[in-house]
């Protein structure tokens, strides 16, 4: 197995998209140790929108986070719209869209849904894991979508 | 330059979009063929010299003899340097995925040697194409095959292929929800399916198609009247087209309408 900092084979290129694939699929399911499942242990989460604070372990950060989001929006689901292979990276184009039951990061819930495009971008390790995820999102229209 | 389509047998009407043959007579100096998206897939035999792809962002790379091209999502440069002699399975959207049990999201924006993902499937093609004397006989060998695999499916087509040829034969002027609903199945399992079977989401898929047929119409010409050409693939907000087009070719229409140099080929 060749890390991703190299030209993967086709082989390669099939696993790894299929590991991604299955984490949006345990996020749909709301399965979030499912996905935490899928990554190395050591594994970073970069929440970009949030700056410094959106920056921690994937075992910590991603999951806590998750795990609010999933308690907050009960209906939470996910569209994945393509996944390709792009900068030695993974890059997946997702629509992740739900309602608040409770208020979330502060913002008060007023009933209102929202959906959001997201761009994941996965790089993995040499064992099929992910070893980091950048997460990116236009935050101002999530708040105006809830607010 | 010589481009001659050719109609599938009608058990792989729902399968197969068309055949083609593409080949220049003479050596011809590098050129450089601005791509779109097509909303196709393909299977792809160079019996020349494989030609080279640029693509945004990443350095020239060289294409397999013999590749599948999945679903692209953004456009690409083809350096063609040599003379061609090009023989193609152009499928409907989710005829690969049928035909060779493949999960097309695996192959988005991607050329992968035809060798590495079906072995044993088109077993000394090069070489029969090359000595085929006649384009119907090169048609032929690669029909055979199909319709081989074909017979040992049960396939029935279902609301997650007929959705996708709607969107194809609209243009990809239609609504999501509309196609969801002929689907008779969940949000969740339509889209996994979709996924699988097409490589995009419906709605992206429906995206992909509509701009790479502007990009059809507009191939070739320098200037074109942009409320026509909106109209007719039913565009009704231009800031949408606008935003679509910058994301999938990376220029503003105006700015591609003078740089591109797309095939124009109908």
């Amino acid at each position: 197995m060749q890390p991703l900092n190299q030209s993967p084979t086709t082989r390669n290129l099939q696993l790894w998209k299929n590991i991604c694939i299955y984490f949006m699929k345990a996020y749909q399911e709301q399965k979030v140790a499912q996905m935490i499942a899928l990554c190395h242990r050591e594994s970073t989460i970069c929440f970009k929108p949030l700056g410094d604070e959106g920056k921690g372990k994937i075992d910590q950060l991603g999951h806590g986070l998750w795990t609010t989001l999933i308690d907050s929006f009960p209906d939470i689901d996910n569209t994945v719209h393509s996944i390709v292979y792009e900068n030695k990276a993974i890059k997946c184009i997702v629509s992740i869209r739900g309602t608040p039951e409770k208020d979330f990061a502060g913002i008060k819930s007023k009933g209102g849904s929202f959906d959001s495009e997201h761009i994941f971008i996965f790089k993995l390790d040499e064992n099929q894991k992910i070893k980091h995820l950048d997460i990116e999102w236009d935050h101002a229209d999530f708040v105006r979508q809830l607010s | 330059m010589q481009y001659i389509k050719f109609a599938p047998s009608l058990p792989l009407k729902n399968l197969v979009e068309c055949y083609y043959v593409w080949r220049s007579k003479d050596i011809i100096e590098p050129l450089w063929i601005d791509t779109p998206p097509t909303a196709f897939t393909a299977i792809v035999f160079n019996l020349e010299r494989p030609h080279s792809v640029f693509l945004e962002g990443d350095k020239i790379f060289d294409l397999p003899q013999c590749f599948i091209s999945g679903q692209s999502i953004s456009n690409y440069t083809l350096k063609i340097q040599s003379k061609i002699d090009q023989i193609g399975i152009v499928f409907k959207p989710t005829g690969l995925s049928h035909l060779f049990d493949l999960q097309m999201f695996e192959f988005t924006n991607a050329r992968e040697n035809l060798n590495d993902v079906l072995k044993g499937e088109f077993v000394n093609m090069e070489e029969k194409l090359l000595e085929a004397p006649t384009d119907t006989r090169r048609i032929e060998y690669l029909e055979a095959i199909l319709l081989n695999k074909l017979r040992n499916k049960s396939y029935v087509m279902d609301g997650v292929d007929r959705a996708a040829n709607i969107i194809i034969d609209r243009y990809g002027n239609v609504s999501v929800s509309d196609l969801l609903e002929d689907a008779y199945m969940s949000r969740r399992k339509f889209e996994r399916h979709f996924l699988k079977r097409v490589g995009l989401s419906p709605k992206y898929y429906a995206r992909i198609r509509r701009y790479g047929t502007i990009c059809m119409q507009i191939a070739g010409q320098r200037s074109v009247n942009w409320d026509e050409v909106l109209y007719q693939v039913g565009y009704y907000d231009q800031s949408h087209f606008i935003k679509d087009f910058k994301e999938f070719s990376g220029k503003s229409p105006s700015e591609y309408l003078l740089t591109n140099n797309e095939l124009a080929i109908q």
